[in-house]
């Protein structure tokens, strides 16, 4: 496998989908080399929130994080910056469903008046995972297709991992990035 | 080689590149059976955006057809309802990139219908550029790199229809070769 260019996998949590009300929580990435798909950098940031009060319960209860881990994280502005001067733009931008995470990101930046150099084009992983799952037949049920998430790929692909940590996102990250890795190594 | 559900693939003309100050002016949709990748149902309409003739005349420009056809089109509300109702929300969505279900979302928002697929959507890109990567080809792919590779033509690049036809053959090519 060889990509043209670093792929930047990233993977964000938020305090809900309202990108008016919500918060971005938690950025992280890792940079896999472009011949080898191994770790070359990694990042990964809280950041202080906005607003909360406004926090949706449900999304709170997947990522876990609790306003002790937050309250003293650096600003918005801060970590888009650091973030931003990490990893350069000459990459891949990669996310797992990443409809979500792109569209925070990407809101992020503006908020933090920070421009957005990527290319527009980002790499989704789900759109590689499920097709190849189902060319190997190993989608049988509609429950299969409604719990496509990290757990799933983790039983699927026999990923070890403390499970207690699921959904930090730079574990989440990793995670992606070895699922990428045996998926590709198949194809 | 079995999806769980059917494939809606999607593609848009639109009248420039962002969603929030654009307008989708043609929207079209090909229905892919789960089990064989073969079209079982489409859909294409053009979208009437404004009332004012000059802005009319704009458009169909864009969209290379007369000033009365796009004039004697419905409007976006319209059309996303006879969207959603056509095709129902068990469906998987997929298209070429993120920019177009980014227009696709927000003409939901625009039409007041409520967007109730599933979060997830097939991304041809991320497909095709694996695909090719495999088969030696080293520059970031475009839709065109795609259709280049596998001998398809592309006779009219502003038509929606003609488009979503051929990402939908792309997608069958990987998956028979894959």
């Amino acid at each position: 496998m060889n990509f043209k260019k670093d792929i930047l996998l990233i993977d964000t949590e938020f305090s809900g989908f309202d990108l008016q009300k919500h918060d971005l929580l938690q950025i992280a990435a890792v940079l896999l080399d472009k011949k080898t798909l191994k770790e070359k950098e990694v990042f990964s940031s809280f950041i202080k929130p906005g607003s909360w009060q406004h926090r949706n319960r449900e999304s709170m209860a997947v990522n876990k994080i609790s306003f002790d881990v937050v309250k003293n994280a650096p600003s918005l502005k801060q970590v888009i910056k650091t973030f931003d001067k990490t990893f350069g733009h000459n990459v891949i931008q990669a996310f797992y469903v990443g409809y979500n995470d792109k569209r925070f990101l990407m809101h992020a930046y503006k908020k933090a008046g920070v421009k957005w150099q990527f290319n527009y084009h980002y790499f989704d992983l789900w759109s590689l995972f499920y097709p190849h799952l189902a060319l190997k037949n190993q989608l049988r049920s509609k429950k299969d297709f409604a719990g496509f998430g990290l757990e799933y790929l983790i039983k699927k692909f026999k990923i070890k991992i403390d499970k207690n940590n699921l959904h930090d996102a730079l574990v989440d990250c990793r995670v992606e990035a070895e699922v990428l890795r045996k998926v590709l190594k198949k194809m | 080689m079995k999806f769980i559900k059917d494939l809606l693939f999607f593609e848009l003309q639109t009248t420039g590149q962002d969603p929030d100050k654009d307008s989708v002016i043609q929207l079209s949709a090909i229905l892919l059976d789960k089990d064989n990748l073969l079209e079982k149902d489409n859909f294409n309409t053009y979208i009437k955006i404004s009332y004012l003739d000059a802005i009319i005349n704009e458009h169909a420009k864009i969209l290379r057809i007369d000033f009365d056809t796009l004039r004697k089109s419905p409007k976006i509300y319209d059309v996303i309802k006879l969207f959603r109702k056509k095709f129902g929300n068990n469906v998987l969505l997929a298209t070429h990139g993120f920019q177009h279900f980014l227009f696709l979302k927000t003409a939901f928002k625009k039409a007041a219908v409520t967007y109730d697929y599933d979060h997830h959507v097939i991304q041809l890109w991320t497909l095709g550029y694996v695909y090719t990567l495999n088969y030696g080809i080293k520059k970031m792919p475009t839709f065109h790199t795609f259709v280049d590779y596998f001998k398809l033509k592309q006779h009219e690049p502003w038509n929606a229809m003609e488009k979503v036809r051929l990402e939908a053959e792309i997608f069958r090519k990987i998956i028979k070769e894959a």
